[in-house]
């Protein structure tokens, strides 16, 4: 994945108002060597781009059927959703994409070259002006296409724009180090403080993310530790009084900022034809233990925001 | 007070107001009618003052007894006034319906409704300005309907601001001098509006005075104070605060009574009746409790007005919008920051209020202070869809454009919904007609043949399938705007002349400059500035349409002329597939891409060049706005199947400038990046953009300051107005099924706010229908 000039990007949000300070605009990159069942961005895991499908935009005219040359959507019996997808046919040719009258079917993503993306980023540099705002890379995992995640960053900020990074930092020192030179704001993720349960839970062990962290508050550049609360895996007191003691005892004043569940996601995985391990436990945290969570995080004596 | 700060007596007063039924009312129409059988052969405009003095001297009033602000032009709160000398032909039609009718219903009596049969409609017939318009213009007015509105043929005029600071610092009395002195020497057609100026004001007097009576006779822990007020002012003017806000509303009522007319708006009141307060509070004779409190009085009062319609114009104009429309904030005369701590008691009492008037706007500008922004997000967070905001950075400049001076323009006010317009000095007509460049687009591509009926409405310009390049169409296009360019302007003309003729206003003349130091009255051009709006309508299904074509027939060739013309005809009877690719392969406008909004962007400023081309019958300019009220609705069902994928006689996109509902996709940052390419700056008798966003972006501090940020961008963007509903869809929904129970719930309509529950069902949909933001 090195040098490259293009990335699959599979969502420009403007008007972000949770990922940085003001208003922003953040570009979602494809691919993540991570893999959380809990991933709120399960289209960003895989680097190749996936047919996605929106049963509610279909009008069963059935088209994309005929242009499949390789048989591999059918309709579906169970009378919810008009098409099947059998993934393992799909050469990923797009014909149904292009048949598609509606945009029932469409591409998870479209690759931008570094111009294209960074242009797009800088689009609302009126709003970013007013409310000390900038732009934001998110994925997937930007640190995983660091060349031309860190070229996207260095246009931006040469146009004069507040940069930051949603990343898992997990990464290599080096690539974390490029990085650097360009990022405004970090916001890292840590989900698990125990080495086992992130290997569990998300198919790598938390070491190097650790080290990175530390890294990163060693440096100049201001960092917020996140950590989304998922039911039963990362909402436990002990997990998060472990996190929380290894935030304080950073150098520097990274807060930590936990995340409520957020249980929209479950309708991409039905796009993507995926099962979501959460479709029971579609409800957030209630405010109380949120704040219960806080004044655990509190008592080890870092800043909860 | 209870813990929002509404002390129990406004409370009382605000649920009365509500509660009350609404009925039509004769009694005026009665008191005018004797009245022209009085003075049968004297000059319209004395007619006129001995008609409205009638009413002043002989109308049933009422004072409910915790008032502290009172006055009303019918005894019954929110009465459907009937007005003979401008129509009432649409009424006989619909007097059986008028109660049972989807918009705006009103209550008929059985003895008025009789006495409209037997007395009133045989009396007025042939004489109205709805029978004359109708009589000499009315073939012309049908011919060209489904492409131009012509406005004000039923009633009088009104979006207009009077010159509420001369009001105050002079009284009745003192203009009455003012008239008297200006008569001296004249004669003619000057010496009767004169004479007719006198005539009302003396009446308006005597109007104050009954009020005077009544409260004593009443009695009551108030009585003492408002008989004082009415009784003082009927002779001078107002000394404290508590006086000028009683002079304010009386100013408001007698301009309604005589003419019934749509959005006289009282303009910055922040600025003028801050004197007054500040006096009474460094006097010690007034807390900034009861200041607030007598400011909400009047607040309240605003909402016991309101305006009745003919089921048409009430489609175009629904939820009863009476226009009381109400500036604050802006800057002063030299360019500063203008708010003061009236400006905050205004945002305070809608806070309070959160009833559909007055029309609260709040100017914003870079002068602007971080904390008013942030106080009118907070406000506007509350739901009412008010303050709406308007741009002082784009405006000022282009009401410039139009021939008026940086002072005057910095003192503009809004006027009804969000026309502009500049305080005591101009009649600015705003709405002289609505022109649907949607229905020319159709013309343009059908060979002037109207889609719906197979008739022809405009030349033959060619069809889609006759066109070998886009620029063929866009050459049909023009032509097809051209031709009804030139029936509309000898139209609209028409129609302000006889306003001068049958409907001269020698009250609202007399609070206008200069009309009584040149003896004009205002219809006939005597404010010193005169301008007349046209709308145009719309450019979002315009750049939209125009787009689709572009894209998929001229440049990828995807979808055949013969096809897409055949499918527009058929209404897509059998063209989901085709009709889907225009609304999905093609690209739309509100979503920051530059050659679709230009493609709106360019017809916007050929229209308002064209209308340069043009002086209307005062002398004054045409000029253009960029909003439709609530006539999206309407003229939807004027219009064919276009191009961007809408079906047949379905709404066109709501606003003026908002992107077609459900097609910007790109956040509200992307839709105002596309309405900035609009150009507001031509559009100098207003524009309208609707956003709606979920309540909980205003409930965090933080988000909050983000939210007021984007209105920071807005001022920067240099467009002119933006409104924002915020409320939930489940609330709309309940509300539907609901009505009771959500009687107070506000929702934007246009540029006005109305009540939720009295809107008719496709508006109600069309509203839950768009596009939504959240954080």
């Amino acid at each position: 994945m090195s040098s490259d000039s293009s990335a699959p990007v599979f969502d420009i949000k403007r008007f972000a108002l949770h990922d940085g300070p003001g208003i922003r605009t953040t570009g979602f990159l494809k691919g993540c060597p991570l893999s959380c069942v809990w991933c709120q961005n399960p289209e960003g895991i895989e680097a190749d781009r996936l047919l996605w499908y929106t049963d509610t935009q279909c009008i069963r005219c059935g088209r994309c059927m005929e242009a499949c040359p390789e048989d591999a959507l059918s309709k579906s019996d169970d009378g919810g959703r008009f098409i099947l997808i059998d993934r393992d046919r799909c050469n990923r040719c797009g014909d149904c994409v292009e048949a598609c009258p509606t945009g029932a079917l469409h591409w998870d993503s479209r690759s931008y070259t570094v111009e294209e993306l960074a242009e797009q980023l800088m689009r609302d540099a009126v709003f970013y002006e007013s409310s000390g705002g900038g732009v934001t890379l998110s994925g997937g995992e930007p640190t995983a296409r660091p060349d031309f995640s860190v070229e996207v960053l260095r246009r931006c900020r040469g146009g004069g724009f507040h940069t930051a990074v949603e990343t898992t930092l997990f990464a290599s020192r080096a690539v974390v180090e490029r990085f650097l030179a360009v990022t405004d704001l970090f916001l890292a993720d840590l989900k698990l403080i125990d080495d086992e349960a992130h290997r569990k839970y998300t198919g790598v062990g938390n070491d190097a993310i650790l080290e990175n962290i530390r890294y990163v508050a060693s440096s100049e550049c201001s960092m917020v530790i996140r950590t989304p609360l998922i039911p039963g895996i990362t909402d436990t007191d002990a997990n998060i009084t472990g996190i929380a003691a290894f935030v304080a005892g950073l150098e520097g004043e990274s807060p930590l900022e936990l995340l409520n569940f957020n249980p929209l996601a479950e309708s991409k995985y039905r796009s993507l034809d995926r099962s979501y391990r959460f479709a029971d436990t579609l409800t957030q945290l209630p405010e109380e233990r949120m704040e219960r969570l806080r004044e655990l995080a509190r008592k080890e004596g870092c800043r909860v925001i | 007070m209870d813990e929002t700060g509404i002390t129990g007596r406004i409370a009382r007063l605000k649920e009365q107001t509500m509660a009350e039924p609404r009925f039509m009312s004769v009694e005026q129409a009665k008191l005018i009618t004797e009245s022209y059988e009085v003075h049968p052969d004297e000059p319209r405009v004395l007619q006129r003052a001995h008609a409205l003095a009638a009413a002043l001297r002989g109308i049933t009033i009422r004072i409910d007894p915790e008032e502290l602000i009172v006055g009303n032009r019918t005894s019954e709160i929110r009465g459907g006034v009937v007005s003979p000398e401008a129509g009432i032909s649409w009424l006989e039609g619909e007097l059986e319906t008028l109660a049972e009718r989807p918009q705006d219903p009103f209550n008929v009596r059985p003895e008025n409704a009789e006495y409209f049969r037997e007395v009133l409609k045989p009396a007025w017939s042939g004489k109205t300005l709805e029978d004359i318009i109708a009589e000499r213009h009315g073939e012309e007015i049908r011919r060209v309907k489904k492409v131009v509105k012509i406005n004000q043929t039923d009633h009088a005029q009104g979006h207009i601001s009077p010159n509420v600071q001369k009001w105050l610092e002079r009284g009745p009395a003192g203009l009455m001098d003012d008239a008297r002195n200006a008569m001296t020497g004249s004669g003619g057609s000057k010496r009767e509006f004169l004479e007719s100026v006198i005539i009302v004001l003396q009446a308006a007097r005597d109007f104050m005075r009954r009020y005077a009576e009544l409260a004593e006779e009443q009695g009551g822990p108030e009585s003492g104070a408002v008989a004082e007020n009415c009784r003082g002012l009927a002779d001078r003017p107002p000394e404290s605060f508590h006086e000028a806000l009683q002079s304010v509303w009386f100013l408001f009522v007698i301009l309604q009574m005589e003419s019934n007319a749509s959005s006289f708006s009282p303009g910055r009141m922040d600025q003028y009746l801050l004197p007054y307060l500040e006096s009474d509070l460094a006097a010690g004779k007034l807390d900034e409790e009861r200041a607030q409190e007598l400011l909400e009085a009047l607040w309240l009062k605003f909402n016991q007005i309101v305006y009745m319609r003919s089921a048409p114009s009430a489609q175009y104009f629904a939820g009863f919008p009476i226009g009381f429309n109400l500036s604050i904030g802006g800057v002063d005369a030299e360019g500063r920051d203008a708010v003061n701590r009236l400006s905050w008691m205004c945002l305070k009492a809608q806070e309070h209020i959160g009833l559909s008037q007055p029309n609260l706007t709040a100017r914003i500008g870079t002068p602007s202070s971080n904390e008013f922004i942030d106080a009118c997000a907070r406000v506007i967070g509350k739901g009412s869809g008010m303050p709406q905001v308007v741009n002082d950075d784009s405006i000022i400049p282009s009401l410039v454009d139009r021939g008026i001076t940086v002072e005057d323009a910095r003192d503009y006010v809004v006027v009804g919904c969000v026309e502009l317009s500049t305080p005591g000095n101009n009649l600015g007509w705003s709405d002289a007609a609505m022109f649907n460049l949607v229905k020319a687009l159709e013309l343009a591509l059908n060979d002037g043949i109207c889609l719906q009926s197979g008739a022809r409405l405009g030349p033959a310009t060619g069809s889609l399938t006759d066109f070998n390049t886009f620029d063929e169409l866009l050459e049909a296009f023009r032509k097809q705007i051209d031709h009804f360019f030139e029936a509309m302007i000898p139209l609209c003309d028409a129609v302000d002349r006889l306003h001068a003729e049958i409907l001269p206003s020698p009250f609202l003349s007399s609070v206008i400059d200069d009309c009584i130091a040149s003896g004009v009255d205002v219809t006939a051009g005597g404010a010193r500035y005169n301008l007349s709006g046209i709308q145009a309508i719309q450019v979002a299904n315009v750049a939209d349409s125009l787009a689709a074509v572009k894209t998929l027939v001229f440049d990828e060739g995807s979808v055949g002329a013969g096809d897409l013309l055949d499918a527009l005809r058929r209404d897509f009877e059998e063209d989901e597939i085709l009709r889907q690719n225009l609304i999905h392969k093609a690209p739309k406008y509100g979503n920051d891409i530059e050659w679709v909004d230009d493609m709106g962007a360019h017809w916007a400023a050929y229209f308002a060049e064209r209308l340069e081309d043009y002086r209307n019958a005062r002398g004054g300019p045409y000029h253009m706005g960029l909003y439709t009220v609530s006539a999206h609705v309407p003229m939807g069902k004027n219009v064919g199947a276009t191009s961007d994928g809408r079906r047949a006689a379905e709404p066109l996109a709501d606003g003026g400038m908002s992107a077609v509902y459900g097609r910007d996709l790109s956040g509200p940052t992307a839709l105002l990046k596309s309405v900035s390419r609009i150009g507001c700056r031509a559009a100098s008798n207003g524009t309208l953009l609707n956003m709606k966003f979920l309540p909980r972006t205003f409930a965090d501090p933080e988000e909050r300051a983000k939210f007021s940020a984007m209105l920071r961008s807005f001022v920067k963007l240099g467009i002119h107005h933006v409104q924002f509903n915020v409320v939930n869809r489940e609330t709309l929904l309940a509300a539907r099924e609901d009505p009771e129970k959500y009687k107070n719930l506000t929702i934007r309509v246009a540029g006005y706010t109305a009540y939720f529950v009295e809107l008719a069902d496709d508006l109600q949909d069309e509203i839950i229908a768009r596009t939504s933001y959240e954080f």
